[in-house]
């Protein structure tokens, strides 16, 4: 099963793998980027950090089996750079039946994007983006780590008209 | 091209203050490009060049303080290669930002999640155990510890650039991060036994067992927050036992 598909620019880090991998009792991750893939340097830094026991596994998008992820006995960890490529995933086949929850972790600030929490800003597109995914039956939550308090959609879009 | 051995000394020593200007947009930008600078003042003569080479620099960049040093030292080796022509300008942030994800996970792990809470845990037992000297020496050791690991990845760095992944590889941190967290467990265990038994000691068996009541609570409280592995809770039960039965044995204080 997909136990949470992640947004994190960062992809592998210290969050995911102290916070959310032993929170979610994961022994996978699926990192879903087409720009990861494609750097050897990437693929190799991926497996650094992973806690014995714990596998990682780098693949372009297009080229995930959504289905075999879903079907898994064990819990899997996947994680997505952007709101866009959790759209490419859906697109590709990725349901809320596969997996319930999009956790947003990190999308730093840039050139028009508002802050949501401390580490999430979003574009306008980025909040539609989220508005469709929560449409289509994902629960969308904006959380750096389990600890913290996840924030739902309706709060992120509180949070986005003020910060304008 | 290369920088000389006092800049790199010059380098190492400013990427200590790599959260100095910490902030929510660039995160840890500022500190790194101030880190960088006097190695890109000695690749660039060109005043503009230079200036270019710093911009790039302040894109966001947020890692572990400590494994921070590694990315620091290959982005000098990139800036050397761009210097000379052989590499485009972007390959030095091209490589800040496929490592500071996953360095930032090893240095969390191993020292945040490891050796620290290790070295705290053996600090707090030899205080008690033997006094204040004991809390020094692990504090002493400490530091001497993470200095000279933040100085070997910084030369591994910049000696092998992307290379360094496969030296870190070989290193097994998580590996060493988990015993580690076993150890520190068994410490924390040593330290709970003994203050209960000390506890008993001066305030008689009330105050002992209250020890131990606050002592399962936050047991209690730490098993719901975060999930522990069974491990972990072996061993800090194995500890309570032996800094109990220590504290019997050895006739207590």
């Amino acid at each position: 099963m997909i136990a949470l598909l992640r947004i994190d620019e960062r992809l592998v880090h210290g969050q995911v793998l102290v916070g959310w991998v032993p929170h979610l009792g994961a022994q996978r991750v699926v990192v879903a980027d087409d720009e990861a893939a494609g750097s050897p340097l990437a693929r190799a830094a991926m497996t650094l950090a992973l806690p014995p026991g714990v596998t990682a596994a780098v693949e372009p998008l297009r080229s995930v089996d959504w289905d075999a992820l879903a079907r898994a006995p064990d819990p899997v960890l996947l994680v997505l750079r952007d709101v866009e490529s959790a759209e490419r995933a859906v697109v590709a086949g990725l349901t809320p039946a596969r997996a319930a929850v999009v956790n947003v972790g990190n999308v730093h600030y840039a050139q028009g994007r508002r802050k949501v929490t401390p580490s999430v800003f979003l574009t306008a597109a980025e909040l539609d983006g989220l508005r469709r995914l929560e449409a289509a039956g994902f629960r969308v939550e904006a959380r750096a780590v389990p600890l913290d308090a996840p924030v739902g959609l309706a709060e992120i879009e509180r949070r986005w008209n003020a910060a304008g | 091209m290369s920088v000389p051995a006092a800049t790199l000394r010059r380098v190492f020593w400013r990427c200590l203050f790599l959260q100095a200007a910490w902030n929510r947009r660039g995160m840890q930008n500022l500190g790194f490009a101030y880190a960088i600078d006097p190695a890109l003042r000695r690749l660039y003569a060109d005043p503009g060049r230079r200036i270019e080479a710093l911009r790039r620099h302040f894109a966001t960049f947020n890692c572990h303080p400590y494994t921070a040093a590694a990315i620091v030292g290959g982005a000098i080796h990139h800036e050397e290669r761009v210097a000379a022509g052989e590499e485009p300008p972007g390959a030095p942030l091209a490589y800040k930002q496929v490592l500071q994800g996953p360095l930032a996970a090893v240095g969390d792990g191993f020292f945040w999640a490891g050796l620290r809470p290790f070295f705290g845990a053996l600090a707090a037992v030899g205080t008690m155990a033997l006094g204040w000297p004991a809390l020094v020496a692990s504090l002493a050791v400490y530091n001497a510890l993470h200095l000279w690991i933040r100085w070997s990845l910084f030369r591994a760095g910049h000696r092998c650039g992307d290379e360094v992944v496969t030296r870190l590889a070989a290193l097994s941190l998580p590996t060493w991060a988990a015993h580690l967290r076993k150890g520190g467990a068994v410490l924390c265990g040593v330290a709970a036994g003994l203050f209960a038994l000390s506890a008993v000691g001066r305030l008689g068996p009330g105050a002992g067992f209250l020890a131990l009541a606050t002592a399962a609570a936050g047991l209690g409280a730490l098993g719901l927050r975060a999930r522990l592995l069974p491990s972990a809770y072996a061993a800090i039960g194995v500890g309570t036992a032996a800094g109990m039965a220590a504290q019997v044995f050895g006739g207590g204080r």
